[in-house]
């Protein structure tokens, strides 16, 4: 038992910090953010080069060993910059399919391509009609001779542009609604029948609308068990929530602390705003809501470490109900605290809010993981 | 950074899980108010604990170890925090030991060190602490309590209010002026250790919202104590306890002890019909109650980070920027958020039979009327708004922290 970093840990933040310090400055950002691809192609070579897109997957995997809490330290520094680079999609989402549920042979084809950098990735997994629920599937998925057919459609999928490979979920047999009978496969994008609509997010990332008719994939393109998938996806998402909670974290961190500097800066009624008493207190719980969302998020780091189970599971949950609030509360009222400025397109405050509203969102937003907290 | 247990860590948790069993045996426990009355820690059953904690020299876990202090990481300590808090173990009186103790360490002369630390470490004396008073809540720099030097001594005249405890102490920690000074009236306030027998110092209890009277008004009329009264430096007193306040606000896990009271909660939410069903399939009350535990979740991990921070402190002096006065402030402003809604929410539960309030003067000895430990979660939800008064108000921690943290 430990609470504070190790020394790699403690390297491996400083090194992310520094590259966001000197290489990501927002302006840099949004031009990446404008660019065709919504990505800078050199960054990702540089991540790759660094070791970085393959943190956390065992060395046996090709990978660097690394577990949550490393995960957790990248992401929040990334946060910090609004990084739009697809390391969630690819190597969070993707690759943790691969990671959770491959067998070896998948592994050694597409997760060192990945930890190298050579391969985009998504996993396509919402429906229009399922929200939140992961097991709530249209896309149907049936055997045909040694390998599968998918039919289906698949929403909002990060990365989808991009990607190459697509870690899929589809119903292999059971209702709509059913927690056995999901299944998850790897599909090319490139294979017949797959159609995308390419469109930007309000965060500046990229996504797509994704049509599967009649795709026919091999038999090696199961990813895990048949039937057993809904497991695999839940705990790639509760590894995706910790990613995004952890960006969040850091985008809170910058948000207050830029808020702090412009009310000290900021003259109105012949004084610094900041030192009214009302804006002081606003900022202070700000603060304090990045506190606290911090403090869930090492908890939930630890308790992924430890082990995925329920009690995982609850700290989650916990987290993610928890960014959704501080990051909804710290998000406005920069923007409130900034005034006019605030509502500027040229000023940072309102991409990071933007990111913020997104990722209370992503993976369902507080109603939904309040009612889970409560279920576990 | 992780939550694994090696094996050393293992044998501690067996150890401390066996002492709790065999000198808090559950045949003592009983649910437990959150904010103690006296009557608790004045049981047969808690001074036999206490006596166990000090033949094990594991009374005051958080103090250095050259004054009886146990030396233990920031994960045994968050270990010992939980398994205590789990077993509802009655404290040692904190004002001795957070406050009085810390202060006597760090700014005590060697003869009052010798006089009072190990006794408050052995819970042979209670201290209590005289800060407020009619003109001075937050704002301590209005404190008119005088400590004149007269010939050999010095005379104290003034009037305390809101000490707790005061009524079983054998000490009180006052704040009194020592000198006048215009301008920054901070510089004048000194702290002494007052002997609560001395003639002309009188108690008036004072009722405080559930009827208890653990509070009391200290009046001081021409007190005459020593010299060696005199704690640390004259006119040194509010800096020494601005320096000191994170002592007893960091080191606690306050959360668990919450979240044992959250449980009991559920558990009455079960029990509790409504229409239908029980209160705890209530959508509405199931979803404050999930909120709630994700505070408690929250201030759990706070509290595990402060520990983190301290010990790191301690580890590397002068390398951890002085970020725990702050820590301290909001571990005080979450705490007494989270405590009081978990008081609201008691009362929500309770419903109808919220509504007894049995005075002991005016009812029969029959037992308890509803729930049987109604009346005491109400009680604790109407002291329980002392949480953001008591130690400076929220407000005022909040203020700190835009001064220390935020550069205001």
């Amino acid at each position: 038992m430990d609470f504070s970093f190790s020394d790699e840990q403690t390297l491996l933040q400083d090194s992310i910090a520094r590259f966001i310090q000197n290489d990501y400055p927002f302006d840099k950002r949004q031009k990446i953010v404008r660019d065709e691809r919504g990505y800078s192609a050199d960054h990702w070579r540089t991540y790759a080069e660094l070791g970085w897109l393959g943190v956390p997957f065992s060395e046996a995997d090709g990978g660097f060993g690394g577990g949550a809490v490393e995960s957790m330290i990248m992401l929040e520094q990334f946060g910090k910059g609004l990084v739009v680079e697809p390391f969630l999609a690819t190597v969070v989402l993707a690759g943790g399919a691969l990671k959770i549920a491959g067998s070896q042979a998948q592994k050694e084809q597409h997760l060192a391509a990945i930890v190298a950098g050579s391969v985009q990735a998504a996993l396509a997994y919402a429906e229009p009609q399922g929200r939140f629920n992961l097991a709530d599937l249209t896309t149907s998925a049936r055997r045909d001779g040694d390998g599968w057919v998918i039919n289906g459609y698949k929403a909002v999928v990060l990365n989808g542009p991009s990607a190459d490979l697509l870690v899929v979920s589809a119903r292999t047999s059971g209702g709509q609604r059913d927690e056995e009978g999901v299944s998850l496969l790897l599909v090319p994008v490139a294979a017949q029948g797959v159609a995308r609509r390419d469109y930007p997010t309000v965060d500046g990332l990229r996504a797509s609308e994704i049509t599967f008719e009649n795709v026919r994939v091999g038999g090696d393109a199961l990813l895990g068990e048949e039937g057993k998938g809904l497991a695999a996806l839940t705990q790639v998402v509760d590894e995706g929530i910790l990613a995004v909670g952890a960006e969040a974290v850091g985008a809170m961190e910058v948000l207050y602390k830029a808020t702090v500097e412009y009310c000290k800066t900021r003259e109105q009624f012949g004084q610094p705003i900041g030192k009214f008493q009302v804006l002081q207190h606003r900022m202070v719980d700000m603060f304090m809501e990045h506190e606290q969302a911090k403090s869930l998020m090492y908890m939930a780091a630890m308790r992924l470490d430890e082990g995925y189970g329920p009690e995982a599971q609850k700290a989650v949950s916990a987290f993610k109900v928890q960014v959704g609030k501080s990051g909804r509360f710290v998000g406005q009222n920069a923007i409130q605290l900034h005034g006019g400025m605030g509502m500027t397109d040229e000023l940072s405050v309102g991409h990071y809010f933007k990111r913020l509203t997104t990722i209370d969102t992503l993976f369902g937003n507080v109603d939904f993981h309040l009612k889970r907290f409560g279920r576990l | 950074m992780d939550l694994h247990l090696d094996s050393d860590d293992v044998g501690f948790l067996d150890d401390v899980r066996a002492a709790i069993r065999l000198h808090w045996p559950p045949a003592v426990r009983r649910p437990r108010a959150l904010l103690a009355g006296h009557e608790e820690v004045e049981s047969a059953a808690a001074q036999a604990w206490f006596a166990a904690l000090v033949a094990r020299g594991w009374s005051v876990p958080h103090w250095p170890r050259e004054h009886g202090g146990t030396g233990w990481s920031a994960a045994r300590r968050y270990l010992w925090a939980r398994e205590t808090a789990l077993a509802e173990v009655p404290e040692l009186d904190p004002c001795g030991v957070d406050l009085v103790g810390p202060l006597l360490w760090t700014l005590g002369s060697a003869a009052q060190q010798r006089h009072l630390l190990a006794a408050i470490r052995e819970a042979r004396v209670r201290c209590c602490c005289g800060w407020a008073e009619p003109d001075a809540g937050s704002d301590l720099s209005r404190v008119a309590t005088r400590a004149v030097r007269v010939g050999g001594h010095y005379r104290l005249d003034g009037t305390k209010l809101w000490v707790a405890g005061a009524a079983r102490a054998e000490w009180m920690l006052c704040l009194a002026r020592t000198s006048e000074e215009p301008g920054d009236p901070e510089r004048g306030l000194s702290l002494f250790l007052v002997d609560m027998s001395l003639p002309g110092l009188q108690l008036a209890s004072t009722t405080t919202l559930d009827g208890s009277q653990d509070l009391a008004s200290v009046t001081l009329d021409a007190v005459r104590v020593p010299d060696s009264a005199l704690l640390g430096p004259p006119g040194g007193a509010l800096a020494a306890l601005a320096g000191l306040d994170h002592a007893g606000s960091i080191g606690r896990v306050l959360a668990i002890r919450l979240q044992v009271h959250a449980e009991r909660l559920k558990t009455l939410a079960r029990e509790t019909p409504a229409g239908a069903t029980a209160l705890a399939d209530d959508g509405d009350f199931s979803r404050k109650m999930a909120a709630l535990e994700v505070a408690l979740a929250a201030l759990e991990g706070l509290e595990l980070r402060a520990l983190a921070e301290q010990e790191r402190a301690v580890a590397s002096p002068g390398v951890v920027p002085g970020r725990s006065p702050a820590m301290a402030s909001m571990l005080r402003i979450r705490r007494a958020a989270a405590a009081q809604r978990l008081g609201e929410l008691y009362v929500e539960a309770l419903g109808y039979y919220g509504l007894p309030f049995p005075d002991a003067l005016l009812i029969d000895n029959e037992g308890p009327i509803g729930h049987d430990y109604a009346l005491s979660e109400m009680r604790d939800m109407l002291r329980g708004r002392s949480w953001s008064i008591d130690g400076g108000t929220s407000e005022t921690h909040k203020n700190r922290i835009a001064r220390t943290i935020l550069g205001f």
